[in-house]
């Protein structure tokens, strides 16, 4: 009983020290936000800030980041939104109305994944410019949605085909049309795992930071991950703004993980899971 | 009878132009806005750079591939980025297994746990970078603080490619195993209790039954791990470019950050391209053949 006991405690002990090297960086991040520049050079570096500042964060607030802040919400929330509109319906098509045409489909569309990033930056660069979307909004969205659709068909399209048969039967005698099923009977009970896609899109386009750096150039268009790379130059680092700008970066993502938190390996591990 | 099978036949067409009717927009967008570019980019790869950068095109052959293949840069960055995906994974693997196994206790606490290693699955490659940048910074740096208060010698860091890895590696670390672990731990939720508890009576200690029991159980999940991380961890871009840029001296260069500076620095487009396609063919192999295992498996 008491072994039990003591190797409890160890575990507790263990995963403790886990959980502080796992939140540190990011309390370390929020102290810098707080202290001043004299002070964040400081040798060895203070731990704590004294007095604590909260100038940084005007810094920021009063410059570039409203702009790239704005961009990004604009392209998570449009790139999101189109590719759960589209995919919400191929995920079901896939599923309960897969023929051995629709197999090599859906073949290619998860064959997307095994194309890495930089492949695509170079013909996406070269359309991009030649259709003048450049540094543009609608550049960057059309440039993510198929990232962030293929992930939803691929998520979506096992959790739909568990979705029993008998359901739908019922739903199609009632006299309901395959969108009619499923928008009024699958969608309303299949809210979390729509939602879980639905925040792993939003998580590929919140952080997207190759793209956005070749296919924008000023602050009409650059997303938040080219605005904090650039407080990073070859001559200075602008640590006290990088660290505010991180802080209030990451608050929309934490948000939505706390909300989603149950769902969430379902969402992580979709698609390598055969459904 | 004959009048049935049409039915059932009409019933049949009906339901097949529900199925196209719902799948066709996204694989149109999908056609014009991902598989048109990619045929693009292989028509590139094909093509003169320079033709490229003008909008047009001269067939060279796979002249691109070859300067690429025969190109030392590329061949390091190839080494480089195999090096850094044995040694994360590795890495992501034993932590992750250790990590999983102590919160598979169930100790008090255990959820709030979880939720923490959960947290920098939130946090952008981007971010992450710049953090630890900060965190191993020369002199103000918190970690050397911490070295020099021990009595261990504080290196700098990014002056030196096997320190600059070191960082690099644990970044990613600290990004990807807690994906590692919460995969594994959903695994070790799914498996037989039985089976730990005979061992347990057969008098197996805790490594034995660990290697000739759990793991045995594991290996559809460790599969779907593996199948993920590895394309990921191919593909590694943003933490190398913010933390040492392929530097010093190309020691840490990758092949995104090769491939990104052929096409934006050199304007060498046709062996961008070409570079970008060897990599998918890796990829596609390396996953093939786990899917080749993973369906032996079953």
């Amino acid at each position: 009983m008491s072994r039990r006991k003591i190797m409890n405690s160890l575990v507790f002990l263990l995963l403790a020290i886990f959980s502080v090297v796992t939140l540190f960086p990011i309390i370390w991040t929020a102290i810098t936000s707080l202290k001043t520049d004299v002070q964040m050079f400081a040798i060895p570096p203070d731990l704590l800030p004294h007095p604590a500042t909260l100038s940084h964060y005007k810094e920021v607030i009063t410059g570039n980041f409203p702009a790239y802040i704005r961009n990004s919400i604009l392209v998570t929330f449009f790139s999101c939104a189109i590719s759960l509109a589209l995919g919400i319906p191929a995920a079901y098509g896939f599923a309960k109305y897969g023929t051995e045409k629709t197999k090599p489909v859906f073949a290619a569309v998860t064959a997307v994944r095994m194309v890495p990033p930089v492949a695509m930056v170079i013909p996406f660069f070269l359309i991009i410019r030649n259709i003048h979307l450049s540094d543009t909004l609608l550049g960057l969205i059309i440039t993510y949605i198929p990232f962030e659709l293929t992930l939803i068909i691929w998520m979506l399209k096992n959790f739909f085909g568990q979705i029993p048969r008998e359901v739908e039967e019922a739903a199609e005698l009632d006299g309901l049309s395959a969108w009619g099923i499923l928008l009024k009977v699958v969608l309303p009970m299949s809210r979390s795992s729509v939602g879980v896609a639905g925040l792993m899109a939003f998580l590929f386009s919140w952080n997207e930071f190759m793209f956005a750096l070749s296919l924008t150039s000023t602050k009409s268009a650059q997303t938040l991950t080219v605005g904090i790379a650039g407080y990073v130059t070859s001559f200075q680092t602008f640590w006290g703004s990088m660290s505010a700008t991180g802080i209030l970066f990451m608050i929309p993502a934490f948000i939505l993980t706390f909300i989603f938190q149950k769902d969430l390996v379902k969402g992580l591990t979709a698609g390598a899971v055969k459904g | 009878m004959s009048g049935k099978t049409g039915s059932i036949s009409i019933r049949e067409k009906k339901r097949r132009r529900a199925g196209y009717s719902l799948i066709a927009p996204a694989c149109l967008v999908l056609l014009v806005i991902f598989f048109v570019p990619l045929l693009y980019a292989f028509a590139i790869s094909i093509s003169d750079s320079d033709a490229v950068i003008n909008n047009s095109f001269r067939f060279v052959g796979l002249k691109n591939y070859f300067s690429v293949m025969t190109n030392s840069k590329f061949l390091a960055a190839l080494g480089h980025t195999c090096f850094f995906v044995i040694t994360t994974i590795t890495l992501e693997f034993i932590i992750g297994f250790v990590v999983a196994l102590l919160l598979y206790r169930e100790v008090a606490g255990s959820r709030v746990f979880r939720l923490i290693f959960a947290v920098p699955l939130m946090v952008a490659p981007v971010v992450s970078g710049l953090q630890w940048r900060w965190l191993f910074a020369d002199q103000y740096g918190i970690i050397n603080a911490l070295l020099d208060k021990l009595g261990l010698a504080a290196p700098l860091w990014f002056t030196q490619v096997s320190t600059s890895w070191v960082a690099i590696i644990v970044a990613n670390l600290w990004l990807a195993t807690p994906f590692v672990i919460l995969v594994l731990l959903a695994g070790l939720g799914g498996l037989s209790e039985e089976l730990n508890e005979a061992a347990a009576i057969d008098g197996a200690n805790r490594i034995q039954t660990f290697f000739h029991i759990i793991l045995p159980q594991l290996k559809p999940t460790i599969l779907i791990i593996l199948v993920i991380r590895l394309t990921d961890a191919f593909r590694i871009y943003d933490l190398v470019y913010i933390l040492t840029g392929g530097g010093p001296g190309g020691g840490t260069e990758v092949l995104s950050t090769f491939i990104y500076k052929r096409i934006f620095s050199d304007w060498k487009f046709g062996q961008g391209s070409a570079a970008a396609f060897l990599v998918m063919l890796i990829i596609c192999a390396l996953s093939f053949l786990c899917n080749k295992w993973m369906s032996e498996e079953e």
